[in-house]
């Protein structure tokens, strides 16, 4: 069993987030469920205690979205992240819940042609002044690359591309994007960083500063009052903000972790 | 490669503070008032900087700037402020010590009377904040001025630059609380740091290279010249110099001023020069360290 040094901040969010996923109503949508179920899942690989049915909820809870919105014809495979589809079917596995949907959409993913092979910006300086659509590009091609960090990159190409990212994580969290700022704390972990690197230390100290009381990571009352039309602040910012920084504390914190299969 | 790209930044960057000289005018508003000698100091850095270098004092450029310092330090308004103002004391100082440095005696200051101010005023009483102190402490130093301040390291510890700051967390005024320290204990970078030990001073040098990163990630041309050269100060390596220098030179606009913050196409060209002349002036600082060379403070 792994043991996260966070888990009571973690457990907090879990609560959060299963309640989330958990939620009835269309509203919901199957989006936010499948971020739910990763979360979760990934929480519970990490060894943070949750109750024993809460991720076969989150499964079922997920399992009959899918198929509400692929009956209304809503569902599109190309709007999800492939891996996160992947991995929320492995996980909807573990608890012994069937999605034919989602084994439809994995089984339209193997058949697809393979994704183009990893292109960084040539240097620091662009990788500096890159913009977060590439950068986010690069995020998941190292992840894929180095199979969320199973099979690390050679050290001098993982040691160049450290130290612009760490910048790049650092800028962004203290822009307040959270997504991003955790994507990139990931991909520094695949790179080869971890605990006692001070980029990590402190990307983890101000993660955990983020969290609310009820659990939800993120404050976001100022993009909550001027978003036009008006967000649904549940759906659209903490579940997939929560989720992103599970996914990262988890991966940045726990010994031994690894997302790969 | 970095002193070259630094080198061509440099000339446009004199250039154009030559040609905005009068901003830097104290006076060019009337009479002294609130923060008008902030921008003739900022020169006087400059100058400080240049004083032993390569550039003569009569190149025509270097000698129209300090003619400038001169004439403002020679003028009886601008002498007198510190004595019914004390806080900018500091301001005159500098002014006075670069025009030393120049070889300049046009209007040297009276030391003894500005001791006894220091004595007599709050300036040393606890009221400043910790690098403020340090900058004063600084100042008189630099113009052997008496006095009985702490010394570097009791200053430098009571600063946000020897807590371990959070990156993420350091707003844009605390990243120029922590240069301005480093240049006060470095003198500029002509000095090993005062008051800094080794492991403090390889921790600074990797904080301001992972600020370096973050500044130039937003297009703060600002802090990143003032990073740069914090790092050449400090003497430790800043593995994003070479690409500040590329985008700042980028940055640079045909007229050789780089960009503030604030900066727009279009502005009126009073404020299309207060929202360059900072950062011009401090890229300016850091290319003349650059160019320098060699570890100030091994």
């Amino acid at each position: 069993m792994l043991v996260t040094p966070h888990a009571d901040e973690l457990e907090r969010a879990l609560a959060f987030v299963h309640a989330c996923g958990t939620a009835p109503g269309e509203r919901w949508g199957s989006r936010p469920r499948l971020q739910a179920l990763f979360g979760a899942w990934v929480a519970e690989r990490a060894g943070i205690p949750a109750p024993a049915a809460a991720l076969g909820e989150l499964a079922a809870s997920t399992r009959d979205a899918l198929a509400a919105e692929d009956g209304r014809g809503a569902f599109d495979t190309r709007a999800h992240d492939p891996s996160l589809l992947l991995l929320c079917r492995d996980a909807m596995r573990s608890r012994g819940v069937a999605s034919t949907v989602l084994e439809r959409c994995c089984g339209e993913l193997a058949s697809a042609p393979p994704p183009r092979g990893l292109r960084l910006p040539d240097g620091p300086a662009l990788l500096l002044r890159a913009d977060a659509a590439t950068i986010r590009t690069v995020c998941n091609g190292l992840a894929a690359a180095t199979r969320f960090g199973a099979e690390p990159l050679p050290e001098p190409q993982a040691a160049a591309l450290r130290l612009p990212l760490a910048a790049r994580m650092l800028q962004t969290l203290r822009d307040y994007d959270l997504v991003l700022g955790t994507s990139l704390l990931r991909t520094l972990v695949y790179l080869g960083a971890g605990p006692g690197d001070d980029d990590v230390e402190d990307a983890i100290a101000h993660l955990l500063c983020q969290q609310q009381p009820d659990g939800r990571f993120g404050w976001y009352a100022r993009e909550l009052r001027s978003c036009d039309p008006p967000l649904d602040a549940d759906r659209d910012l903490h579940v997939p903000v929560t989720v992103a920084v599970v996914w990262a504390l988890v991966e940045a914190t726990t010994p031994g972790f690894s997302l790969a299969l | 490669m970095t002193a070259d790209r630094a080198g061509r930044v440099l000339d446009g960057a004199r250039g154009w503070i030559d040609r905005h000289l009068e901003h830097f005018d104290p006076f060019k508003d009337g009479e002294l008032s609130g923060l008008c000698e902030i921008p003739l100091t900022e020169l006087a850095l400059l100058e400080l900087l240049d004083a032993g270098g390569a550039v003569t004092p009569d190149e025509p450029r270097r000698r129209r700037r300090l003619e400038l310092l001169a004439s403002a330090q020679s003028a009886a308004a601008y002498r007198e402020r510190p004595f019914r103002e004390p806080e900018t004391l500091v301001s005159h100082l500098l002014v006075a010590a670069a025009l030393s440095a120049a070889g300049r005696a046009d209007a040297p200051l009276d030391a003894a009377a500005i001791a006894r101010l220091v004595r007599a005023s709050t300036l040393t009483v606890p009221a400043l904040p910790p690098h403020r102190t340090m900058e004063l402490r600084h100042a008189l130093d630099l113009c052997g001025i008496a006095h009985e301040m702490p010394s570097y390291a009791a200053l430098f510890r009571a600063t946000l630059a020897a807590h371990a700051p959070n990156p993420i967390f350091m707003s844009n005024p605390e990243a120029y609380i922590l240069t301005h320290v480093v240049f006060y204990a470095t003198d500029l970078g002509r000095r090993a740091p005062l008051g800094i030990d080794a492991r403090e001073r390889a921790r600074l040098g990797r904080l301001a290279e992972r600020l370096l990163g973050m500044y130039l990630a937003v297009g703060n041309w600002d802090l990143s010249a003032e990073l740069i050269f914090t790092s050449r100060c400090l003497g430790t390596a800043n593995a994003f110099a070479d690409a500040g220098w590329r985008c700042i030179a980028d940055a640079q606009t045909p007229d050789g001023g780089v960009p503030g913050t604030r900066w727009r196409p279009g502005l009126e060209p009073d404020d299309d020069t207060a929202t360059r002349y900072h950062t011009t002036l401090v890229t300016a600082i850091a290319a003349t360290a650059e160019i320098a060379g060699g570890a100030p403070c091994s």
